[in-house]
């Protein structure tokens, strides 16, 4: 229906129809329209028309043919697309979610992102912790992936390794009095120990001298410091690696088990090696950097 | 209500890739953009043919058609309604969509629905969804012409009724007859508003010795041309090169003389129509001839069309309002009522 201010065009058109006296047959004629439809149209009764684009159509070539300005008797055409006739057809089919519906990607996308995050969480947590054959096992707290400060205290990691507890529990048979130090350390082998490096020193230094006082030692000792950053590598009699790792400056290893032992030192000339207590001399198994050596059981304590 | 909140961050889009025109329909916006198909590539001095850059696109690149220099070429890369030159109608539409989505700070992935004429192959088809698809598309659609002018136009295309509609476009002209949502008969003419330039062109040069450019045709067309042999008479003064001397020289065309010029073309559209009607079952052909044919397009805008058509195939003929963008209407009103207006696309075999 045209709008209620518009004026009614059906009494312009008639008289403008009169005007050039043409019958509504002769419009009905020209537009190719049936009179019904002609009088509908004068009459201003769209009904039985069939539908406003058509009467806008209809009125349109009207006014052309009784030559009056068609917009006197047309309202203003408004492109209204949202309020169409096409809204009532027949939709039996249920709308399936596809795989491109946009609430199915974006549950996907947060679903993924959640995994994601997860992943980066649990892999922050990981960092800190050494995965060198399980053989290093102790780390102070604080200093989980850290570089200590130069002039920070040096820690001392002790390292016990299952061989040496099968060889000490085999070879301190005849020298019972050890087993009970020596098996303490190795229950808390897996605890973070900050002692310094004195204390820990003379902590070692009573059974390696019960070592020497006996006959034949069953383990010896080895404790590297270092000064700059090398790769170091330890094994001993059983070809067992007590050591295995690049090491950051500053830090102080001890390491324990049966002789001999085969060493490997990446940067020797920044390492510092004691045996056994004693400090040892790296400097006649240089090679350019590394160093390359065999420690025996009882000697080279120099 | 979760669509309602989807919809908010929706930027799906409606294209008219015309021949002549692309229209772009923003949902909840309407039409933002109606620029000529017109892409302006410049070749670089020695670089071969892999060494081009777009110079422009839309109306600064028609405004060159026919005035380039020789490293600068205008190009339509839409003929007949379908894509002629497939990485340039990338490139165009890449540019549009943009340009429809320049305040988004991400790179735009709308839905777009696109209208491709319903004679086109399904290899044309597949061009066209593959370039919608290139330039940034996440889901393609495509409708055919004579539907979405039907949508366009506010016809009863769901009920059981028929309505035909014609759809005059620069490439191509479409017949469609539709009822229950459906395409009855659909024909698509290669005869169309570029056709009347041509035309106009080559009575010029028979008629008059004289070459004259597409531009200038076309501006001859939409003065003075008229579809009806009794229409009142206008005149306008065109230049152009004469044949014999190579001079500019500036003659008179009459809307007579053009009437002449396009009366093959207009004939051929009139031909398709009959084709039609006389496919199209009783039932439908009684409805049609009760509320008369629809036209849209460029051509529904040349003078007296209606009463031409009426003239010839006896059906009451109805302009629809705003007939250039009818088509961008009814693409823009499918893709807002997608849900609720049933399957009206078409789809690849």
């Amino acid at each position: 229906m045209l709008a209620a201010n518009v004026p009614r065009p059906g009494a312009a058109l008639r008289k403008a129809r009169e005007k050039l006296a043409l019958s509504m047959e002769d419009v009905a004629h020209e537009l190719r329209l049936s009179v019904s439809q002609i009088k509908a149209l004068e009459a201003d009764n769209y009904t039985d028309l069939p539908g406003m684009t058509y009467v806008r159509g209809y009125l349109r070539s009207y006014a052309r043919l009784v030559k009056i300005d068609e917009d006197l008797v047309l309202p203003p055409f408004q492109p209204d697309p949202v309020s169409s006739p096409a809204r009532t057809i027949a939709q039996p089919i249920r709308r399936q979610a596809k795989s491109g519906d946009r609430w199915v990607r974006m549950i996907s996308y947060s679903v993924v992102v959640v995994l994601v995050a997860l992943v980066v969480l649990w892999w922050q947590t990981q960092v800190g912790l050494d995965f060198n054959d399980g053989l290093f096992t102790q780390k102070s707290g604080d200093d989980a992936g850290q570089d200590p400060s130069p002039g920070g205290a040096p820690r001392v990691e002790t390292v016990v390794t299952s061989s040496f507890k099968q060889a000490a529990g085999e070879a301190s048979g005849p020298a019972p009095d050890i087993v009970p130090r020596s098996e303490p350390e190795a229950s808390e082998g897996h605890v973070d120990s900050s002692a310094n490096q004195q204390a820990t020193s003379a902590k070692i230094k009573s059974p390696l001298r019960v070592d020497t006082d006996q006959a034949q030692p069953a383990t010896a000792m080895i404790v590297l410091t270092f000064k700059d950053a090398s790769w170091a590598e330890i094994r001993d009699a059983t070809n067992k690696r007590l050591l295995h790792q690049s090491l950051n400056p500053g830090r102080v290893v001890s390491v324990e088990g049966v002789p001999p032992f085969r060493v490997f030192l990446g940067n020797a000339s920044a390492v510092s090696l004691e045996y056994n207590g004693k400090p040892f001399d790296l400097t006649p198994y240089q090679t350019g950097l590394y160093a390359r050596f065999v420690l025996k059981g009882h000697e080279q304590a120099q | 209500m979760l669509k309602r909140v989807l919809g908010i961050f929706s930027n799906d889009l409606a294209i008219d890739l015309g021949t002549a025109n692309t229209l772009i329909y923003v949902r909840d916006k309407g039409i933002i953009l109606n620029e000529p198909s017109v892409v302006a590539i410049r070749h670089a001095y020695g670089g071969g043919m892999n060494n081009k850059t777009v110079l422009a696109v839309g109306q600064e690149a028609k405004r060159m058609l026919g005035r380039t220099p020789g490293n600068i070429q205008a190009i339509r890369p839409m003929k007949d309604g379908v894509i002629a030159d497939f990485t340039i109608t990338e490139v165009m539409l890449k540019y549009f969509i943009r340009k429809v989505q320049e305040n988004r700070f991400l790179r735009p992935s709308p839905r777009i629905i696109i209208c491709v004429p319903c004679g086109s192959t399904q290899v044309e088809r597949r061009a066209i969804r593959e370039s919608a698809s290139g330039a940034g598309a996440r889901e393609v659609y495509l409708i055919e012409e004579p539907m979405a002018v039907a949508i366009g136009a506010n016809l009863p295309v769901a009920d059981p009724t028929g309505s035909m509609v014609l759809d005059i476009g620069g490439g191509t002209t479409e017949v469609g007859i539709l009822s229950l949502g459906g395409m009855v008969y659909s024909a698509t003419l290669r005869v169309a508003g570029d056709t009347f330039d041509e035309a106009i062109i080559n009575y010029v040069r028979r008629q008059h010795g004289m070459l004259i450019g597409e531009a200038t045709a076309e501006r001859v067309k939409k003065a003075i041309a008229s579809a009806w042999s009794k229409s009142d008479i206008r005149e306008i003064e065109i230049k152009g090169r004469g044949i014999a001397e190579g001079m500019s020289r500036a003659i008179t065309l009459s809307s007579h003389e053009i009437y002449e010029a396009i009366s093959d073309p207009l004939d051929s559209i009139v031909q398709a129509i009959k084709q039609a009607l006389e496919q199209t079952p009783p039932e439908l052909s009684a409805d049609i001839g009760d509320k008369g044919m629809v036209v849209a397009g460029g051509g529904a805008l040349m003078r007296d069309m209606d009463r031409r058509l009426t003239e010839d195939t006896g059906l009451p003929v109805v302009i629809a309002d705003d007939p250039l963008t009818c088509v961008a209407r009814g693409c823009g009103k499918a893709l807002e009522e997608m849900d609720t207006l049933g399957d009206v696309f078409a789809h690849d075999a």
